[in-house]
């Protein structure tokens, strides 16, 4: 390692790492909170759910059988029968996802779920349904 | 050192079929025992690693060359024809920024070998989003950037060791390893 490292190779790592950084705001700072989840299997819309309305999804598609769950402005995945269960971890410890550069997939069910804005959709009376509470959806004062 | 031997077309040509059997080899390994990070899709790209060497010890035309017989071989030999335009846009895209900064000569292996590593994963995304039609898989560049960097540094670091120990891999062309 010694010699051959040079000054030229830490200026393009500095410069790829602040690339990644860029990238990452691009990525993950674009998004707006949305108040609809929209579920697709195999690129078809299967359904579009209001997600200020508790409830769980149950889908049962060729693929296999996923359920979701809409709980507290948010949507995630709690069972799947898929084989690597990776869409049961995204965002779970984020409680689900709310907005729309967040997306649940299950690769092996075709299963992908969105988040859009309905704009057509008069919830003056729920403002807050869709913000904050992501750290503190349970127990926010528990103080034991 | 017989150095007449050592820049003769013949000994070139064997070279980088060695070298490009070699990638073949390295994408095989590497779909049979895929590394698994638990992010689908990422893979350390041994193969680069002869391609990157080969841009030093043989020139870029050569390494060109093993770069596109080794993603058309790797795609008919082992099944993955639909995957290849991913991967003859990264390889090609990737290709291009590693010899462009080696040829400033400015850049050690690693270097080289780190760009060459994130423009992969990007020319690969640039694919998908294309193919899918859908701006929203960019979501994933982020990720892919740094597994890019990480993978390409891990070969980097690989490709200037190796050179430094195996100096009698040359052909006259390139400048050899510092």
């Amino acid at each position: 390692m010694k010699g051959i490292l040079r000054k030229a190779d830490i200026v393009l790592a500095f410069f790829l790492v602040l690339m990644c950084g860029a990238a990452c705001v691009f990525a993950y700072g674009a998004g707006e909170s949305g108040n609809t989840a929209v579920i697709r299997i195999d690129g078809k819309i299967y359904g579009t759910y209001d997600l200020s309305e508790e409830r769980e999804i149950d889908i049962h598609s060729v693929f296999g059988h996923n359920r979701l769950v809409i709980e507290n402005g948010k949507i995630r995945m709690v069972e799947a029968d898929c084989p690597d269960g990776y869409c049961k971890d995204q965002y779970a410890s984020l409680g689900g996802i709310d907005s729309s550069e967040q997306m649940i997939v299950c690769l092996p069910h075709r299963l992908v779920v969105t988040v859009s804005n309905e704009e057509n959709r008069d919830e003056k009376d729920v403002p807050d349904a869709v913000s904050g509470q992501v750290y503190t959806s349970d127990g926010g004062d528990g103080d034991d | 050192m017989t150095d007449g031997i050592r820049s003769g077309q013949a000994y070139r040509t064997t070279l980088s079929a060695m070298m490009t059997s070699l990638a073949l080899i390295f994408s095989y390994v590497e779909m049979l025992m895929p590394l698994n990070l638990g992010i689908p899709g990422i893979k350390l790209g041994l193969a680069n690693l002869v391609v990157l060497m080969a841009i030093y010890r043989l020139g870029g035309g050569y390494g060109f060359a093993i770069d596109l017989a080794r993603i058309f071989l790797s795609a008919l030999l082992f099944g993955n024809v639909s995957a290849m335009l991913y991967s003859l846009a990264g390889g090609i895209l990737s290709f291009a920024v590693m010899y462009l900064l080696y040829r400033t000569k400015l850049f050690s292996p690693i270097g080289v070998s780190l760009a060459g590593g994130v423009t992969h994963n990007i020319g690969q995304l640039t694919v998908a989003a294309l193919v899918t039609e859908t701006g929203k898989i960019f979501i994933y560049l982020p990720v892919l950037m740094t597994a890019g960097f990480v993978t390409g540094a891990i070969l980097g670091v690989l490709a200037a060791l190796i050179m430094k120990r195996m100096k009698w891999i040359t052909a006259g062309s390139g400048d050899g390893t510092r």
